[in-house]
């Protein structure tokens, strides 16, 4: 069997988990891995803390150069694709010079979309990578006086308002409709705004930044209910779209992202996709939608690499899950946590005091999603029987009344008679 | 990486009522009381009372999530711990293990999970009911990689010449190249004809060539500086007696290459012939017993003592009735760098020895523990028994387990127990020596 030669665009959770599923299967292949960034690879999920201090430069990285000796891979760092060219299995640098492949990844990850601000175009920073993140550092300096607003409601603004928070910056966050409206319903996302607020930020929601100005080294900007507001860096922060353009206007197919079939190929074969980047089957439905998690990444990149190295698998779907821990504060939201449908059952509890909620979304006896704050469950095991589609049958109160205990215990009942060891 | 480690177990739904000990000892020791990393579970209407915690999954799915990097699966213990400097507190790791293992103490804001408490778990210690205890893994199976061998191969129901070759295998790795040649071998590797039966790479020759075959291959490899294990795996009769000259030049000329002689005391794939290691007085097909014959005539060579005397860095004798002993053999084999090592396992062929198909890995023990076969190694001259007997069995145990030596009168068992002894005691004057022998 000749040695099959995988080139692997993006260097983070996607290209990562594939490089291992590839090596693993295929010992001899060749495998060059090429990423547009200037570092070692990082997970974006922790530059918030790089700014709180709870992270340091040092502990950032992933893998060092040692990983990929042993992994038998050639890294090639601040190398950007510009082409995709599908007929001929090649791609093509920015810098003008191509290289073959017999399989290929495209694990390049999102960008962040940019909502134009009239008056406003060099002054809005971005914060997703590792050179975004060092740019904001420097902007704030040492001390902490920098008033901050940031543009935008999702999980990346809420926890960089909190590190912002945490170094005792003043934060302001406007958001177009409500604080994590995707992840949280109204109840749990009105709680977290109230813990924000409860820390000093201002929350200004179900509005835009009509227009903006440079006033000498200050910004202000006008929202659409007509309030000016003065901040000293305004950060984006209101949404990422899949880094298509590396295959715009080829035969690779596209919707928002690249889309992907139950082996995570595109419709060219030996092309795959995983990651931010790719529109993957949905775990409930099968349609193809973009959930870019960091589980999703990992779980799509182990798939493509299977199926690149020869060894035929299938993705089960991507399961929407994201965790929150503000302040001590944690929300968790599983699966179909917000059915729009009917035909789904929903149990709740909550607790205005405790500021508690739990919510469990069952169709018949299958766990199909689950959300809660501030209380005793492991978002895992939850997550296990979502998956595994188990049968949860006279549980199902029980399981929201003690989720903490049910959870585990449910998995292990269904995992019986395979392992006797905790 | 090993596969299995030592582990906390516990017995399944064998807690009483209500009981906490496990988990508030865990945080009282650990955490300051704040959080335990032992879940007690109890659903009383369930008729449920259990502990959970985590399993130091084989691929830990919290480790390969975590975007700090702070957890990590050690190879020696295989525990997974958290690095809690480089914790975060951002909980994704609750949100990937889906056995309940993950917990948080809200103090540190950070992850934390059971660590076996490095060996010496606290809350096995403080259990009364003996629900949980350590379970310790026999080191033998950390040394097993996947199984090499294709389903459906030709050989002898009970065979154990395939176990020993799967065994090799397992412990050499996916990426050692086998070499071998007719004989019981021919068949797992290639089947009847030119089928694959081995994932792992395999080339056959000539009984008188194999050796030579290995010596170019093993230079051609070192010449483009590509590392390489060759092993081969050829019986007694291609190794002792017809691929001798061969195995015996590379042996003086410290080839890199590993043998394996899977010693079944005949040439069984062609139908029971006599070779040079058939026991005196054993019977096979060209050393029948009837009126006048009375098997075998003449002594058996000691192909393993040959081959020491060769001054070979590493020499072996092994069964695979003694695995944890094998897999260290093996292990040290693939560590010699300088030259040759040889490997000489026993194999109970249950066809040529007249034996029940079933019987083989015990065949093997009795071989063993009767002095028969002694477990020995001689390691750049020192030699040493691996394995010693606690209660060494006559020689009549293991004849009286096979056919092969039914025809035997009690004076001729006498006498072979005779020479099982004065065998043994040459063996044994090999190790008293204080100093490596120079051959």
């Amino acid at each position: 069997m000749t040695n099959r030669k995988h080139l692997i665009i993006g260097c983070s959770a996607a290209g990562l988990s594939a490089l291992k599923s590839i090596r693993d299967l295929a010992p001899e292949d060749e495998i060059h891995m090429v990423t547009r960034e200037a570092t070692l690879p990082y997970s974006p999920a922790v530059l918030p803390y790089l700014i709180s201090g709870k992270m340091t430069e040092g502990n950032l990285w992933l893998r060092n150069n040692d990983y990929f000796t042993q992994m038998k891979t050639s890294l090639s760092l601040r190398k950007e694709v510009a082409r995709v060219l599908p007929e001929e299995k090649k791609i093509v640098y920015q810098e003008g010079d191509a290289e073959k492949f017999d399989t290929l990844l495209i694990g390049v990850g999102a960008e962040p979309v940019n909502l134009p601000i009239k008056g406003l175009t060099d002054s809005i920073m971005n914060f997703h990578t590792f050179g975004d993140c060092k740019r904001l550092t420097q902007l704030l300096g040492n001390s902490n006086e920098k008033e901050v607003i940031i543009y935008g409601g999702g999980l990346v603004a809420v926890e960089l308002a909190m590190s912002l928070l945490e170094r005792g910056n003043p934060v302001s966050i406007v958001v177009r409709s409500r604080l994590l409206r995707v992840y949280f319903n109204e109840y749990v996302g009105d709680v977290i705004e109230s813990i924000l607020l409860s820390k000093g930020a201002q929350v200004y929601t179900k509005t835009e930044i009509k227009e903006g100005k440079k006033q000498k080294d200050k910004i202000e900007v006008t929202l659409t209910n007509g309030k000016p507001l003065l901040c000293d860096i305004l950060v984006n922060s209101v949404g990422v779209r899949p880094r298509t353009s590396l295959v715009d206007g080829t035969q690779v197919k596209t919707n928002v992202g690249i889309l992907a079939d139950r082996r995570m190929e595109t419709n060219i074969p030996e092309i795959y996709t995983a990651g931010d980047v790719a529109e993957a089957p949905n775990f409930f439905s099968g349609e193809n939608s973009i959930n870019p998690i960091l589980p999703n990444a990992f779980n799509q990149g182990r798939v493509a690499g299977t199926n690149m190295a020869g060894k035929s698998t299938e993705y089960e779907g991507w399961i929407p899950g994201n965790i929150l821990n503000l302040f001590g504060n944690v929300a968790c939201s599983v699966g179909l946590a917000m059915p729009s449908e009917d035909g789904y059952e929903v149990l709740e509890e909550k607790s205005d005091a405790g500021k508690r909620f739990k919510r469990l979304v069952y169709k018949g006896n299958i766990l199909q999603g689950a959300m809660f704050l501030n209380v005793d469950a492991d978002p895992g095991t939850l997550r296990y029987l979502i998956e595994k589609r188990v049968d949860i049958k006279s549980y199902k109160e029980a399981l929201l009344e003690k989720t903490g205990e049910m959870g585990p215990w449910l998995v292990a009942r269904a995992e019986k008679g395979k392992s006797k060891v905790l | 990486m090993a596969i299995f480690y030592d582990v906390l177990i516990a017995k399944h739904n064998a807690c009483p009522a209500g009981c906490t000990i496990c988990e508030e000892t865990c945080a009282k020791a650990r955490n300051g009381g704040i959080v335990g990393m032992i879940k007690s579970v109890h659903l009383p209407l369930g008729g449920v009372h259990d502990v959970v915690t985590c399993k130091q999954c084989g691929e830990p799915r919290c480790a390969e999530i975590c975007p700090a990097g702070a957890i990590t699966k050690s190879e020696n213990d295989g525990v997974v711990r958290i690095d809690e400097t480089k914790c975060v507190g951002c909980r994704l790791c609750t949100l990937a293990c889906p056995y309940g293992g993950m917990h948080f103490n809200p103090v540190k804001n950070k992850a934390a999970k059971c660590d076996t408490c490095d060996g010496t778990p606290k809350c096995i210690e403080a259990c009364p009911y003996g629900v949980l205890s350590f379970g310790r893994s026999r080191p033998v199976v950390n040394y097993l990689g996947s199984d090499p061998v294709t389903h459906g191969n030709f050989l002898c129901q009970g065979c154990p010449a395939e176990l020993t070759l799967r065994f090799v295998l397992r412990v050499l790795g996916k990426r050692a190249i086998v070499f071998t040649t007719s004989g019981c071998a021919t068949l797992m590797v290639g089947g009847m004809g030119d089928d694959r039966q081995l994932t792992n790479p395999a080339s056959r020759g000539l009984m008188p060539n194999v050796a030579s075959i290995m010596t170019g291959a093993k230079r051609y490899y070192d010449r483009i500086g590509k590392e390489a294990t060759l092993v081969g795996f050829l019986g007694d009769g291609a190794l002792a007696d017809v691929g001798f000259q061969a195995l015996s030049g590379a042996a003086e000329r410290d080839e890199k290459l590993i043998f394996v002689c899977y010693d079944n005391e005949g040439y069984m794939n062609t139908g029971i012939q006599r070779s040079g290691t058939t026991p005196y007085m054993g019977w096979t097909m060209t050393t029948p017993v009837g009126k006048t014959g009375k098997g075998k005539v003449e002594a058996p060579k000691n192909m393993p003592l040959i081959m020491a005397f060769h001054g070979v860095p590493y020499t072996a004798t092994a069964s695979i009735s003694f695995p944890e002993d094998f897999a260290q053999k093996l292990m040290k084999a693939r560590a010699v760098k300088s030259g040759m090592s040889y490997i000489h396992v026993i194999t109970p062929c249950v066809t040529g020895w007249r034996a029940p198909t079933d019987s083989a890995i015990e065949l093997g023990r009795l071989c063993v523990e009767t002095n028969y076969f002694p477990l020995w190694e001689a390691d750049n001259g020192k030699f040493c028994l691996t394995y010693q007997p606690k209660r060494v069995r006559p020689i009549r145990d293991l004849t009286r387990s096979m056919g092969r030596f039914s025809h035997l009168t009690e004076a001729e068992l006498d006498e072979f127990q005779e020479i099982v002894n004065a065998r043994y005691s040459t063996i044994e004057y090999m190790t008293k020596s204080e100093k490596p022998l120079t051959v």
